[in-house]
Formats: structure tokens, sequence, C-alpha cells
């Protein structure tokens, strides 16, 4: 059969996605739509005064100037959105808490004059103390961004196990270090954009958004709208990378469209995609007890996460970076709490590798400044302390399933790592560095699913899985028409409608392939049992095993017998037969005690690795990237040249948080919302050589592991151990520039004179 | 973010003192100020137009002086908005006056400036840059007027500002007038400026 | 204020008239890629915008008496392919193929360039170092600035309101010539240069007549250390004397601090790039990218 799982199947809109035809929800309008903009606070922390909206009402083409105050009026709407913490409200209703934080709505006839009546809205404010770093809001005295919270704490997740303080003072040689990450941004290509509009009290939404079914509860959450009397759409998102993960300007739109009884239409300009949601900036202090033969016997960690002014999803992205924060290492001893800090900066979410980039660069810059102090390869110290099969993680649950052995094998021959680095010209350096990560998926999760046979043999599958350019769509019709024994070109796909497509928690955490996946898949058993049942029953087949092959049914030992599945629809007067299938795991972090976590926390386990070779040049500390290689292990691959592409975009975009891409604040508000200023990787950044791997399991039924984001947290630590390798320069602080580099080249180098100096004394 | 620069005036202490509590001759000294209008004690109110290139502002606002140290201190704290580009900006400029061998005065000078809203976006290296170009003008025009002793240089009188030559072009009289109105309506009726508060400072806790 | 008004003059007397109009208001608009994106940025807001893109005049380049003449609204692309340019002033060919990335380079034009007077563009400071010459035409007339005294600050120029860049010529060598422009990136590939030297020298019997470097992106305006090169005069470029302008300009530049680097980082840079910039001239190495 071709197209099945383990071969290629292209994109149906590959070439349209080329050519530029294809449709995004940025394209999406409906009949009679005005148009929305937000007016946004331009301080970081403020009492909204006032609003004086007369003036802009006057301004040509305006039709309603709305504020928090309309908000608050009206007695239906819970003003404020966010799960598991509903702490930001839909318009600023007391206070601004950061540089963005929106303030009020114009709906106008056209989006330019809704734009050109924005300074007319006269916003009074009186300034309050900020804070940026999520390190100074946490102490005592710290500006309060939420009443309620006056430690500014979004959340607190505690992980024990052993006893570390003890095995702290045993070990020979303890190492300790502070990391930081700075802020940084998606920057997905198709800005947040939505459409809205009411009929009899029901509210429906086309929005660029990777999980449609939150949304839809999100709203009818601020709403106050039964079950089921939202819904949303989307069509092709272009791009998401975390960033359209949650509820973001829906509830804008949908209150504008309430307010002035008209679809209304808000489309982000990229500065306000830059103020709607970012990267958490982190710090991490990580202190790592070691034997002189190189065993690790104790960990503790500390990571405090910059939350920005709003939950978001940080509540739980907090717990989820506390599972991952070890490493892949069996490590008996361990303390590890995470931190989500409120800051006044630009709300936080997840960031493709989320939460777990910020650790990886931790963990796995120390542990190459462990394995030179211990004059020992970095790799072999790895693979001293890896995790394997059977070993217990610190959350107390017996990992399954573990391949680092084979990862480190692969990035050593992908890297030729023992080989030296070809020699660089008088005034450049090489050197060679890896990194290796371990990360949960999103648990407890649901993912639910409807395949349909209709009459002409067409097999449709209803899913809420978000098509952003990663392939979901292809993939999964891949795993259908591999389940239903057909050829892919009879499986159709859709875009998720909430109305139609059943549920579906994210498309994010790299969940979909596996956990849609599964639902599908049951789904077509489910489809293949009540056609089974209907061949028993119309053609009297009853206890003979039946086996499904090309959309017919086959008796055992009886291959001249074929009955097509149409065949059956017709003779049973059916138009149409669906099967359901759901894939759900019901424990996992958020159903445990945040200050002890205890037990399993995730499906199954992320692996991931990178490695990359660079030339530094000593002069002016630039890094040049000349290969890299990103591994991961993906249990069975659906499509191999879709891995290999996610792989590569794990580097590509893995190499912007490291070498460049950082958002700057300067007196509390963002001084780079713009790509002049903000650099994200160009095509010329890309190394002349990456690779990929794919590891897969020997057991043909083994799980499919999502890929989307398992070698990116492994890319900042590769390319920093490379330059550690390259120059004996160490640095604890993202980005790389060319500048730090250079700094801590000249730093290691008088540190290396001192050394040597006193050697020869 | 900070702008500090030293300069020396060619004029004794007492002399320099006097000049900065005169706010038509200092105003005169700033590129780009326009419309001061005297609205209590030491209080003020002001246009000061800025010009990046194309980018043009008007950031219309409030200045206040604290004399309480003089001579040896002058603080100076102000803030303004600028409607099209939606940006706020505040200042607060501090210059110590030192005295040289009596016939001059050593000025050290530091604007504390924070600056927000699309303007801010610009990029922070172009904005402290034309900053310390405003108070390296300032200098130089004090100079010239510490020169004219017995003159006093109102804002009409000055030699036409070069930073905001380009700026007059554009706006016209017109636009100022009416910032200025605008102006007098946000701390005219609304708020009494003794009662505004203190600037909050940079925000992080000390 | 919106744009009201957007006119396409079919030449040069048309468009300052169009100009004219509207003298507070009018912002003149060649291939776009700086006036949209300040527009979308909404830092500014012309009431109209005077397009001069499709004024024949204004567009091609020609070479008359071993000058090379660069019509204002000649694209960076046609300018960095052109093989007049290349062969006369190599160093200019390089800075233009150097700007943003593929697509703003056939869209911007080498006029709009010099009149936007972004202090970290590339090609003013490869022109100024070869000495070029910026006509501009206006209702006064027209007149020639060298392009080495065309910007005056941040996004500044001597340009009068209606006045417009017409052409940049580039004037004959006088004997043997080597020249770069090297481009230093300190992010993304894309990135406007944290540091930018042109450097040009003019040799008579293997000593140095004539030279010039000009160091763009650090600071308001371009940037050069006259007493520095005076030094060479008579001299063979070697790598000592490459190494003294060197430090002389890093000495001399009181660089500016931006996302591309701090005020102290890009004085290090400035004596690494001026001394790479003369050392490859020293060897007629060619105007290789750092």
């Amino acid at each position: 059969m071709p197209d099945t799982v383990g071969t290629d199947f292209r994109h149906r809109d590959a070439e349209r996605r080329v050519l530029g035809t294809l449709e995004f929800v940025l394209d999406h309008k409906v009949e009679g739509m005005v148009h929305a903009k937000a007016v946004r606070s331009p301080l970081p922390h403020a009492r909204v005064v006032a609003v004086h909206t007369e003036d802009a009402l006057a301004m040509p083409g305006v039709i309603a100037v709305l504020t928090g105050q309309d908000l608050t009026a009206n007695p239906d709407i819970d003003p404020c959105f966010g799960k598991p913490r509903a702490d930001q409200p839909v318009l600023a209703i007391d206070k601004v808490r950061y540089a963005g934080d929106p303030v009020a709505i114009v709906v106008a006839e056209t989006e330019h004059q809704a734009w050109e009546a924005l300074p007319y809205v006269d916003v009074e404010y009186d300034e309050l103390p900020y804070v940026v770093d999520a390190v100074q809001a946490a102490r005592p005295g710290a500006p309060v961004v939420h009443d309620d919270r006056p430690d500014n704490n979004v959340a607190t997740w505690r992980l024990r196990h052993g006893d570390c303080d003890s095995a702290m003072a045993k070990a020979d040689r303890v190492y300790s270090d502070t990391y930081y990450s700075p802020p940084a941004s998606h920057v997905p290509m198709e800005p947040m954009v939505c459409v809205a509009q009411w009929s009899e009290g029901q509210l429906e939404v086309w929005t660029s958004a990777q999980a449609p079914h939150a949304v839809r509860q999100g709203l009818e959450k601020v709403f106050g709208l039964p079950a089921g009397h939202a819904r949303v759409h989307t069509l092709n998102v272009g791009g998401g990378y975390g960033a359209k993960g949650q509820v973001k300007i829906e509830p804008m739109v949908g209150f504008a469209s309430l307010a002035v009884g008209r679809p209304v239409r808000m489309e982000l300009s990229r500065d306000e995609v830059f103020q709607t949601i970012g990267k958490h900036a982190t710090t991490v202090e990580l202190t790592t007890g070691v034997m002189n033969d190189g065993t690790f016997v104790a960990r503790r960690m500390h990571v405090n996460y910059n939350a920005g002014a709003y939950a978001v999803t940080s509540v739980v992205g907090a717990g989820q970076g506390l599972t991952r924060a070890n490493g892949p290492y069996a490590i008996p001893n361990v303390a590890i709490d995470t931190v989500a800090t409120y800051t006044n900066t630009v709300p936080c979410g997840p960031f493709r590798g989320a939460m777990t980039s910020q650790l990886a660069f931790a963990y796995e810059s120390q542990i190459d400044d462990i394995a030179r102090d211990l004059q020992m390869d970095p790799l072999a110290l790895r693979r001293k302390n890896l995790l394997r099969e059977t070993d217990v993680y610190p959350t107390g649950e017996t990992l399954h399933d573990l391949h680092y052995d084979e990862l480190l094998d692969d990035l050593a021959a992908a890297i030729d790592w023992t080989a030296p680095p070809a020699p660089a010209e008088p005034g450049r350096a090489r050197g060679k560095g890896l990194g290796i990560i371990i990360k949960n998926t999103l648990t407890p999760s649901r993912s639910e699913a409807v395949v349909r046979l209709e009459a002409d043999g067409t097999l449709r599958i209803f899913s809420s899985s978000v098509e952003m350019g990663q392939g979901a769509n292809p993939t999964l019709a891949q795993i259908a028409a591999d389940r239903l024994g057909v050829p892919v070109d009879r499986v159709a796909l859709g875009f998720p409608d909430t109305a139609v497509t059943p549920f579906d928690t994210t498309t994010s955490s790299s969940r979909t392939t596996f956990s849609m996946g599964a639902a599908i898949s049951s789904a077509a058993e489910d489809l293949q049992a009540r056609l089974t049942a209907l061949a028993d029953e119309l053609h009297g087949l009853g206890g003979m095993q039946l086996n499904h092959d090309d959309g017919q049914v086959t008796p055992a030992g009886r291959p001249e017998v074929r009955i097509a599945w149409t065949d059956l629809l017709e003779k049973a007067g059916l138009t149409e037969l669906e099967g359901h299938g759901v894939f759900q795991t019901d424990y996992g972090i958020t159903l445990m005690d945040p200050l002890d976590v205890k037990g399993p926390v995730s499906v199954h386990w992320h692996q991931g690795a990178a490695a990359a070779e660079v030339e530094v040049d000593l002069e002016t500390g630039k890094v040049d990237v000349l290969r890299m290689h990103a591994s991961c292990y993906a249990g069975r691959v659906v499509s191999p040249l879709r891995v290999e592409q996610q792989n590569q975009g794990c580097a590509v975009f893995g190499l912007g948080p490291t070498l460049f891409e950082e958002l700057h604040y300067q007196d509390g508000t963002l001084s780079n919302p713009n790509l002049s200023d903000y650099m994200i990787p160009s095509i010329v950044d890309v190394p002349a050589t990456i690779t990929s791997t794919a590891l897969e399991s020997d057991d043909p039924q083994a799980e499919l592991h999502g890929v989307g984001e398992m070698a990116l947290p492994a890319v900042s630590p590769a390319v920093s151990n490379a330059i550690f390798a390259a120059t004996g320069a160490r640095i604890t602080t993202l980005p790389l520039t060319p500048e730090r580099v250079l700094q801590a080249i000249e730093e290691a180098s008088t540190a290396r004179g001192r050394t040597e100096l006193g050697a020869q004394r | 973010m900070l702008i500090e620069q030293r300069f020396t005036l060619d004029a004794p202490r007492d002399e320099v003192a006097k000049f900065f509590l005169d706010i038509d001759r200092v105003a005169g000294c700033i590129p780009g100020v326009e419309g001061v209008e005297e609205v209590g004690p030491h209080q003020y109110t002001a246009v000061l137009a800025i010009r990046l290139g194309p980018i043009r502002a008007a950031f219309a606002g409030a200045l206040e002086l604290d004399d309480r140290e003089a001579p040896g201190r002058f603080v100076a704290t102000g803030e303004g908005r600028d409607k099209a580009t939606g940006s706020l900006a505040k200042v607060t400029f501090t210059a110590d006056l030192e005295d040289v061998s009596g016939l001059q005065t050593e000025v050290a000078a530091v604007a504390d400036l924070s600056l927000r809203g699309r303007m801010a976006q610009f990029g922070t290296g172009v904005v402290r840059a034309a900053a310390g170009e405003i108070v390296r003008e300032f200098a130089a025009r004090a100079n010239d007027a510490l020169d004219q002793r017995s003159e006093v240089p109102g804002t009409a009188a000055a030699p036409a500002p070069t930073s905001s030559r380009g700026l007059l072009r554009v706006v016209g009289r017109g636009l100022v007038d009416s910032l200025l109105r605008t102006l007098r309506g946000w701390f005219g009726p609304r708020r009494d400026p003794a009662d505004r508060r203190e600037p909050a400072d940079g925000g992080a806790p000390r | 204020m919106s744009v009201q008004r957007f006119v396409e003059p079919q030449t040069v007397a048309d468009a300052w008239r169009d100009l004219a109009e509207d003298p507070w208001g009018a912002k003149v608009i060649a291939g776009g890629t700086a006036v949209v994106l300040m527009m979308r940025q909404r830092l500014l807001a012309p009431s109209s915008l005077v397009s001069i893109r499709g004024i024949p005049a204004l567009r091609g380049i020609a070479t008359a008496d071993g000058v090379v003449r660069i019509g204002a609204t000649t694209t960076l692309s046609e300018v960095a392919s052109s093989p007049e340019v290349r062969r006369h002033a190599p160093s200019v060919a390089r800075a233009c193929a150097l700007v943003g990335n593929p697509r703003v380079r056939n869209a911007a034009t080498l006029g709009g360039n010099l009149a936007e007077a972004d202090y970290a563009s590339d090609p003013p400071a490869a022109l100024a170092a070869v000495g070029a010459r910026c006509t501009i035409v206006g209702p006064d007339g027209q007149r020639t600035v060298p392009v080495a005294e065309l910007i005056t600050g941040f996004y500044e120029t001597v340009l009068a309101p209606a006045e417009l860049v017409e052409s940049i010529e580039l004037p004959a060598p006088a004997g043997e010539r080597r020249e770069v422009y090297l481009k230093y990136r300190s992010r993304s590939s894309e990135d406007r240069a944290c540091v930018g030297v042109a450097a040009r020298i003019d040799l008579d019997r293997g000593r140095v007549a004539d030279a010039d470097v000009v160091v763009g992106a650090v600071a308001s305006t371009l940037q050069r250390a006259p007493e520095a090169l005076a030094e060479l005069r008579g001299r063979r470029l070697d790598a000592e004397a490459a190494g003294s302008v060197a430090r002389a300009y890093a000495a001399a530049i009181e660089p500016m601090h931006d996302g591309r680097g701090s005020a102290s980082y890009r004085r290090k840079m400035i004596q690494v790039f001026v001394r790479r910039a003369l050392l490859q001239i020293t060897d007629e190495a060619g105007g290789e990218d750092a």
C-alpha cells in the first residue's frame, strides 16, 4: 500500500503554499464586516484614570469606541480570561500591567479609519512603579502587578527525590552556576487575526489559533454562553510556535462585535504581535554534586520563569518545566523548584521547545564545564550519567523506551566527535559541541476524532488539530489511510470547526501525531468494526473472520468474495457511516500537588539531541555555525521527509534565540518590536550542512512520537559548548552575541594567563 | 535611560544659577521648546518639538523646576505626550553647578529620560543619541545666552533652533497653538499640576 | 492624517511641482522600502506621496567622460550587478549587494538610500570613500554635494523640502585604485551593519597618492579620521600602516550604542575592520565580505 505510515506523502497544498495562493485566516472575510483596532498602553504599569472617547468617535467612519467600563457594564460578561487563572481582562479595567495592554477598542467601517482614530482616544494614566526583571519582582517590596498576588507569584512547583542536601555535602565536587535566557518572540508569519459575528445569541469566530476548542471554551466563559454557543473556526494557520495556543484577541473581537451588532475583524500589526505573547525570560540557578569519577550524585535547581503581566499558561508551564529540569540523567538526589513570576512585561506562553530550552541551556552547558574540570570527554560524562531503561525519574516513575545511548551514538557519528575539528585559519578557532534533552508531553490531555465513510467512498476525518505549516493534515491523513487500509487520496481532512469537529486539547506540545493519531486510529478501528457488523448482518457472514483491504471487506480464506464498503452502505440504505475515537490520558501534573509532585507526568518522554560545529572569529567574537545535526527518537516515523524538515526546523529556529533573538526593554517598554530590530534567522544564516536523524523503534507497534520541537532545546547548549570547545569561553547568558563571546574569550584568556603564571611559580 | 554630559559655561556660578531660574532664557536654549507658559510657581506648560529625520513629534506637557538646592543644583522634571505617534516622554534633568576659578562654571548634566510609545520603538541608540544632541545644543546656546548678559533672549529672539526648524516648518504655528490648547485642557481644569505625583522612578525596587 | 494624494509625475519638474503643492505633508517615495515601513509603524504620516519611480530620467546607469552616472531611482540590485559600476567602483557595487536581502535590493533605490540617511546603511560609506557626488535638483535649480557631506545626522540630510536626489556620480580614478567595502554584522545575515568600513587608495608607483577610509553605522554620520589618512600619503600601504590607521580610527571615533553593539565593542570592531579593510587592499585580496 502506498502512502502509508513510513512513506512520504506530499502536502496536498504544497504548490499553493509555495505560490502564495493558499488561503489563511488572514484572508477570511465575512459579508458586512467592520474593523477593530486596539488602543494599547504605552506605559508598563499605570492606573487608568479616564478614557476620553469623544474625539475618536467624531472621526470619519468610527462606529464605536469601547473601554473597560463598557465591558464591566455588561452583567453577562466575565471580563477576565485565562486558564487556570483568569487574570487577563479583555480590556484594562482599573490599570494597565504592561506596555501594550489593550485599553480600548476602536471599531470603524474600514481598518484604515480605525487606525486613524486610535490617537484620538485620550487615555489619562497615573503611572505606577514597574518591574521588568522576574528575580527583582519576586523580592519583597517589588511593585505588585496583581493586587491579589502581593508576592507576584504565579505558581510554585516543587520536586524532591532522595536527599539532595546530604548527597551534595558528600559530593567530591560541587558546581554552581546561574544561567539566563532573555525574553524572545515567536514571530509567526501570520499575525493574530480574528473575525467574530453574533447571531441569535451565539458567537462565531474565525481565528488564527492553535487550540480551537480552548478558544471556544474561553469565549463561552467570557460571554457567559452555554457550551457549544461559541463556534470557532480555524483555517490554515500561518505559523504558531506556541504563540497562538490559548485565547488571545478573540474576546476583544467578540466583544466589539457584540457592541456594534455587526461582524468585526481585527488583525494585529507586527508590533502588536510582539506585544501580545512572548517567550519566558528565565533565570536558572543550577548546582550539581559530582564524584571524582564523574558520577552525578545530586542536583539542586531553582528556576524563575518571567511570566509577564498575565499568567496565560505559566501556571502549568512552570510545572512542565519542573519535570524537565532534571535533564536526561539518572541523579539519585534531586531538589528542583520552579516558580513563575508576574512582571510588567509582555505575557508569556509556550515557545517551541516550551519551558525546556532555558533549562537545557543551563544543564547542558554546565555538564561540559564539569567534563573539562574532570578532564573527561563531555560525551563520556553524559554517557556515564544517562537515564536508561527502567531508571527511576525524580518524579518517582520508572522510565521506559529510552534511547539516549543511541542518540549519543548518533550525534558522535554525525559530527565525527572523536576527530578534532578541521584546522581554522589564523585568528579563528573551531570546536564541536552537543546537547541532549528530555521533555514530557502534555499530560493529561484528550483528542477525539471521527472518521466518516461517505456514499462515494470518501473517508472524511473530523479533527480539531490545526494545520499551521507543520504538516498535521497530511500526517493525520496518512495515519488514517494506514489504519483503514485505503489509498491516502480517498481520505479527506478539512479545517477545525468546533461545531463539527470534536474536542482536542491543543495543537502543541508535540502531541498531535501521537494523540490525534491515536484518536484517528481508534476511530478508524471503530468504523471498521461497524462495517464488519454491517457485512455480517447484510451478507450473513456471521462467524467468519473479516478483513478490510482497499475499501473492501473480505472473509478470511475467501479472497474471491470482495464487498465494497460503499456497497455495504448502499445496501443498508445509509448515506454515511461514522467511527468515533478518543485518546485520553487522565493523570499528570495538573492533577498533582504542585508542592509535592510525585507520579507519572507524561504518557511518554520526548528525547532530542543536537550537535554543532562552529568557527569563532577570535577578534570579533562572531560565531559561524558550520554544521548542525538534529536528532530525535520518533518511535515510528510517519513521514521521513516531514521528520527531517521538523529536525531542520528545530536547528534553524533554535539558532535564533541562541545567536541573536532577544526582546529589549527600555523604560519598561519594548524597544525592538519590529523585524528590523528583532532579528530572526534568514536563509543566509542557515548552516551549510544540517543533518537529521529520527531514531525508530524495532517494535512495529511502537508509539508515534511528535518531533516538532525535540531537537530544539539542545541547539543552544550544543552551539555554546562548541564555542567553549573552540575558545574556552563559557557564556551563561543568551543570546551568544559576538560581544558576549569576545568578552568571554578575553576573560578566559586572562584566567588562563593567571593559571599559567601560577604554575610557573 | 541616562544621558550624562559635562560642559563648561563661561560665566561665574551665580550668574549661571540666575540663568537657570529664568525659564524664558532656559527655554530659549533648548532646541524645540515652544510656548512656555507659567501655570504656578516654578510650574510651566510647554511643547517640545523633536525631529528625528522624517519623523516629527511635538510633546506637549508640563515642566516643574526645583531650585531647593540652588545654586549648586537645579532639577527640572517634565513630561509630555505626542498624540500623533502616541508617545510619552518623561525627563528629570539634573544640573550640578560647580565653580571653576570664579569665572567659569562647570555643569554636570544628567538627563534621566524615559520614552514610551511608538517613538520608543525607533531604537534606543538613535533616541539616546538624539537626546544627547539636545543637551549638547543646550550647552552651546546657554553659552551664547550667557554671553549676551544684559539681554534676555526669549524664545522668539533665540536663533532658529536647528533641530526644531524642520518641525516648525511642518507643524506651523497653528498646530503648536492647538497643542497648547489641548495642553491647557489636560493640565488646567482636569488636573491641577500642583497635585501631580512625583513621577515614579525606574520602577525596579531598591 | 492619512495619505490624501498619491501622484506619479513623469518628469523631475513635475515632481517639484507636486511637492510644492503640499510642502508640509508631501513625501517622496521611490522603492518604498523605508517610507512604507515607517508609515506602517505609524512613525510617519505624510498627507501626500510623490512617487518618482516612473520618471525615466531618474533611472539607469551611464558612463560619460570616465564618470559613471547612476540615476537616483536605479535599484540597489541594478547598481550591484552593473558591469560599469563593478569595474569602476567595485566597492560601491559590493556595498549595494550587501543591503538587506534580495527583496529589499530589488525595490530600494540608490537615491532613496541616500535621502533616507539611515546611519547603518552600507552604500553611503562606500560612495563617500570613492569620492562620489550627488546631484540634487529642486525649485532653486541644481547643485552638487559630495556624498560625504550629504548626511548631517540621524536620518537628516542637506536636502531641502522640495529637493530630490537626481543622480549619483562616480568620478574617474586618477590612477591605480584599490577599494573595498567590509560589512560587519553582529546578528542575522540580513541585519544592518554593526560597523561598515569603506577603504580606497589611489597609488602612484606603489605608494599611496591619496586614501580614504570611511566608517559607517557607528554614529549619526559617516566617520573619518583625516589625520590618520594624511600619514599614509607617500607611503607603501603595509600591515604596519594598516594597523596604525586602524588604531587612529578607533581612537578618533566616538561610537554609539544600539542593538547591534555597545559603544566599547564598536570601538574595538572599528579597529578590527579598518585594519582588515586596508589589509585587503594591501594584498589586493579583493573586496570579500567579512
